[in-house]
């Protein structure tokens, strides 16, 4: 293995690990939790195990195995962009819908008569 | 404090005798426009909005600005004028401010809408005219028009932009209109109850437009003057707003 293959394998190894404990204390979020865990575990195997990913990508038509890990990055960014844009449309529209209900609460009447122009 | 249950205006300005003139100007709305509310979104307006209110208080006696977060006196000038004042804590955009003053003149029982800028470049007198087919229940929407009638002082570049923006307005919304972008626009009440703007910000001028083609309302242009001055340029929206606003629109047919 590559040094390379040694420290990510630890690092993903630590947060499989932890993904691991705090599914079994019973966290609130399971479903996140266990897409984090089968992220991490994609991951430790096919650093692991380089050959693995290019019989994948051969597979699926495609050269090298670091082409298709680029190919699935480009789509998970593209994906991600649009799934943080559109909730960030539904927040503004919460936050714009409680500013305008403070604005007509606190409706207030100016002046009585316009100034002198 | 707003009284939401309140269906009339209780305001200072009472409605004044036929035959009154104030300043010269013709008073006849305020005779039979206790219905008209006029909706002014105002963000860091205080070097303008004061002679637009001035103005605007004597052709109409419902006035609404909708303070849009402005750190400046916006709202300070606006209590100085027989005013109804909304604020929003934060700056969310001409479009929210629109909406919220829409739906306050909606529940205190608002016949017809009119929406007008604050920074002076439109004419309040000609709102009589503009209600005018709104009131006789001929159509739900009129929209001004800067190119039926005049648009005094436009660079040529706003000119082209606007121009664009038509087209633009006539491939997407599918509206032949000569306008677009124009503040200056009549709601009846049912027109306003069924248009919603959501996208906060300038893009909303085409959302209605898309909208009002959407609920099949009938809408007319009517001319309308629209002053450029050094004032309103500088506040007013960039060229490049258009690239913006552009692009909020394609993102917002994209994600909903």
């Amino acid at each position: 293995m590559t040094r390379f293959q040694w420290m990510a394998g630890t690092v993903l190894l630590i947060a499989l690990v932890r993904e691991v404990l705090r599914l079994r204390t019973g966290v609130p979020t399971r479903r996140a939790s266990l897409v984090r865990v089968a992220v991490w575990l994609t991951a430790l195997i096919a650093i692991s195990d380089p050959e693995l990913v290019t019989r994948f990508a051969n597979a699926l038509g495609i050269g090298r195995g670091a082409d298709v890990v680029l190919y699935l990055f480009a789509l998970a960014f593209v994906a991600t962009s649009f799934f943080f844009y559109s909730r960030q449309v539904k927040l503004q529209r919460q936050i714009t819908a409680l500013a305008s209900h403070l604005a007509i609460a606190d409706a207030r009447r100016g002046s009585a008569s316009p100034p002198a122009p | 404090m707003w009284n939401g249950g309140t269906r009339r205006s209780t305001g200072a300005c009472a409605p004044l005798s036929r035959s009154f003139k104030l300043a010269g100007v013709p008073v006849t709305s305020r005779l039979v426009g206790d219905s008209i509310y006029v909706v002014v979104p105002a963000f860091n307006e205080s070097p303008r909005l004061d002679e637009t209110l001035h103005a605007l208080c004597l052709a109409q006696q419902n006035v609404v600005v909708v303070d849009d977060g402005s750190t400046d006196d916006t709202a300070g000038i606006a209590l100085r004028h027989p005013v109804w004042l909304l604020r929003h804590p934060i700056n969310c955009g001409q479009g929210a401010a629109l909406q919220t003053g829409v739906d306050f003149a909606l529940a205190r029982g608002a016949e017809v809408i009119v929406t007008f800028d604050a920074d002076g470049q439109h004419d309040a007198t000609e709102i009589d005219r503009l209600v005018g087919p709104v009131r006789e229940k001929r159509v739900d929407v009129v929209l001004g028009s800067r190119f039926l009638g005049s648009a005094s002082g436009i660079p040529p570049t706003r000119w082209a932009i606007l121009k664009l923006g038509i087209l633009w307005t006539r491939l997407f919304s599918r509206l032949r209109v000569t306008d677009t972008h124009n503040g200056l626009r009549a709601l009846s009440r049912d027109a306003a109850r069924r248009i919603r703007l959501t996208h906060p910000r300038m893009a909303h001028a085409s959302e209605l437009l898309d909208q009002i083609r959407a609920r099949g309302l009938r809408h007319v242009e009517v001319p309308v003057t629209v002053r450029y001055s050094q004032a309103t340029l500088a506040k007013g929206q960039r060229s490049w707003g258009a690239l913006r606003i552009a692009g909020e629109l394609l993102l917002g047919r994209l994600i909903r």
